[in-house]
């Protein structure tokens, strides 16, 4: 099935694109990410913890519901959104 | 505790006083936004105009000014605001707090008028009141070169075109772009006939255990520089918010008939326009732009209320209307506001051509430029703008439903706070009107962040989801006190925990800064006491001058209308709950039910003393 991944900065840095189209197998939110983290190993460098999870700070869309659990199923068509929430004025 | 010294500069009388700040306060308040709060509640009589010769204006540095302390750059700026009415403060970067301490004094107050145009001096321990026919009528740039071409290599606070004119939005400028924007401080420096405050001394800072400080800075560099956060605003500064905000569905557009807006206006649209990043004293982040157009910035908040909330999509406008309130000595956050509202009242017909002289509307960058101009010198429809929220008056008692600001105070920054329930709690009860910066707990934007982790940041019953109204008043509570405390130690936000990230600076490096530079000991608790007391103090402070419960409220559509985009479609601050987190939070702040400070609290907080 085929998913869409959104970039923001920095992370759209890291591979120098801002939209992958992903050809993925069935499975969750986790294993597109592991999968991605794979094929893209500077993305997977800014995506990933010291235990291998989705570093906290990297925040998720999936279409347009924010998760906060991972274990989501995505779909055929879905887009899923990353980004690092930054503050200021 | 070492002697730290403030002056009142009476510009009626043309004389100075000379105080050394007593223990108390220093032990109390710290200094920066803290003495300034607490000068206000004891100098500034209930019932006068803002533009009142009785009222002050106060500059205040904290005790890590100026020192080798990570981005020890800000002051407060503070009075009784021209805008608002109620407490005016606002917190500044740049390199004049240093300066000001390198020229002896940590707290400057103005009071009286001056009879001509003046600029107060002070330099190497000396205060002078000096002539500024010179410099009157300069825009903010100019007199700072002038200043510096007459006087050598100082560092100045300024009031441009705007701020000598009265406009209730203007603001105090130090450098491009650094500025005391929020709640008139340009206007109240204006209304006192002063054009600058001028400041330069060679005398450096005392630090009392100098050693420890170096060890201590190198612990806190490696610190910061290894958070994910620091990095990113080095390199791409504020603007990077705009993309997160906009896919969040949560970009103020059109004064907030919409949410999403473009693309174009994304960080990295930005970068073909900068010079480069540069920073303000002592400071590792460097988050700031100088573009090429003459100018710094734009930061985030530019871009949105420039921006989106005009209707404008093209990065060469905005960083042209940015440069433009710099130069003038608007407030950025005001001016948008101001203007998106104005637009959509013409839109609506609830004003029309015979008040505001031609047509208006989003999307018209030559029209935004042209009334920046005419409101900082209140000509035709300009003058009406240059009222800011009081300019309901003359648009009518309808054009309060589109009015986005709480307490008379338009909403500081793009983001729209209809999602993050806490966003909006923050802007409703912050102390000086809606504004980001006194209460915003950021680390809401954080949706995966474990309940645990959540939970040691706010405190018990922290709630992980953004879009639900438990557990939010403890974010908040977290947030307004910690950072009170830090506007009070003269260090900026950005470097704060819970402002950015979940690893900045915390309570027990504040601790350990105070030590090395004081040579007195801060416990933890005690330096969250004193935010708690700050708070308390300005909450004095706002009640003294007309506020009540009732004005913890946010503007009508952020209650009455859902948001109509993207991710965040269909939210809406609901009344019900908004009234179960005010609630609670006076409760945490043990306030009474119409969120009253308590007398015996009161009575506390006067035990502080007054003028010595």
């Amino acid at each position: 099935m085929e998913i869409t991944l959104k970039l923001l900065k920095p992370l759209k840095d890291a591979i120098g694109k801002d939209l992958l189209t992903l050809e993925v197998e069935e499975g969750t939110v986790t294993s597109l990410l592991q999968h991605v983290s794979k094929e893209y190993p500077e993305l997977g460098k800014e995506l990933l913890d010291d235990k291998g999870g989705l570093d906290y700070r990297v925040n998720v869309i999936l279409n347009d519901k924010p998760l906060n659990e991972l274990d989501v199923e995505v779909n055929d068509g879905d887009q899923v959104t990353l980004f690092i929430p930054v503050s200021g004025g | 505790m070492y002697d730290r010294k403030m002056a009142i500069v009476d510009l009626s009388k043309g004389k100075v006083k000379e105080y050394t700040i007593p223990k108390k306060w220093q032990r109390g308040f710290l200094g920066g936004r803290g003495i300034n709060s607490y000068l206000l509640y004891n100098l500034i009589e209930k019932g006068i105009d803002p533009f009142s010769p009785k009222n002050v204006l106060v500059l205040g540095v904290g005790p890590l000014g100026g020192t080798l302390a990570p981005s020890s750059s800000r002051f407060n700026a503070s009075g009784l605001s021209p805008e608002t009415g109620i407490l005016g403060d606002s917190n500044c970067g740049g390199f004049f707090g240093p300066e000001l301490r390198f020229a002896g004094f940590d707290h400057l107050v103005l009071r009286g008028k001056s009879k001509k145009p003046s600029y107060v001096n002070v330099q190497d321990g000396e205060i002078e009141i000096r002539d500024a026919k010179d410099y009157w009528g300069l825009d903010t740039y100019e007199v700072q070169i002038s200043l510096r071409k007459d006087l050598g290599d100082v560092e100045s606070v300024v009031t441009g075109v705007a701020g000598e004119n009265k406009v209730r939005m203007a603001c105090l400028r130090t450098g491009v772009k650094n500025a005391a924007g929020r709640c008139g401080m340009g206007a109240l420096m204006g209304s006192k006939n002063v054009k600058a405050v001028v400041a330069s001394g060679v005398n450096g800072v005392k630090v009392e255990h100098p050693q420890r400080m170096l060890e201590l800075m190198e612990e806190i560099k490696d610190y910061l520089m290894g958070s994910k956060i620091t990095p990113i605003l080095g390199s791409q500064g504020t603007p990077l918010l705009y993309e997160v905000s906009n896919a969040l569905g949560a970009i103020r557009t059109k004064n907030s008939q919409l949410n999403v807006w473009s693309d174009s206006l994304n960080a990295e649209e930005l970068e073909q326009h900068v010079e480069k990043m540069i920073s303000c004293s002592s400071c590792f982040t460097h988050c700031r732009h100088r573009n090429k157009f003459d100018g710094e910035g734009p930061e985030y908040t530019a871009v949105g209320l420039l921006g989106a909330n005009l209707g404008l999509d093209h990065y060469p406008d905005i960083i042209k209307l940015n440069n433009t309130c710099n130069e003038l000595g608007l407030d950025v956050s005001s001016a948008g506001s101001v203007l998106g509202w104005a637009f959509e009242l013409y839109e609506r017909g609830i004003i029309d051509k015979k008040m505001t002289g031609q047509e208006i509307g989003f999307g018209d960058f030559e029209l935004a430029n042209d009334l920046l101009h005419k409101i900082s010198r209140r000509e035709g429809f300009g003058d009406i703008l240059a009222e800011s929220s009081q300019a309901a008056k003359k648009f009518g008692p309808k054009s309060k439903d589109y009015l986005i600001a709480v307490k008379n105070l338009p909403q500081s920054d793009p983001h729209d706070i209809r999602y993050i329930k806490a966003f909006g709690l923050g802007i409703a009860t912050a102390s000086r009107g809606a504004d980001h910066l006194r209460s915003r707990p950021t680390i809401e934007i954080f949706f995966r962040l474990p309940q645990e982790v959540k939970e040691q940041i706010y405190g018990k019953g922290a709630t992980t989801d953004p879009t639900v109204y438990d557990g939010k008043a403890q974010a908040v509570h977290f947030s307004d006190n910690i950072f009170a405390t830090i506007d009070s130690l003269g260090l900026c936000k950005f470097i704060c925990h819970g402002f950015n990230s979940p690893h900045y600076l915390k309570y027990e490096h504040f601790s350990k800064l105070l030590y090395a530079v004081t040579g007195s000991e801060f416990k933890e608790k005690e330096l969250e006491n004193i935010g708690k007391r700050i708070i308390d103090t300005e909450r004095l402070f706002n009640f003294k001058h007309g506020v009540t419960a009732k004005d913890d409220t946010l503007p009508k559509r952020y209650f009455d209308d859902p948001m109509k985009q993207g991710v965040s479609k269909g939210h809406r601050i609901e009344r019900k709950g908004f009234d179960k987190m005010k609630k609670e939070y006076y409760k945490l702040r043990k306030w009474d039910e119409k969120g009253r400070v308590k007398p015996q609290r009161k009575k506390h907080i006067e035990s502080h003393g007054g003028l010595p």
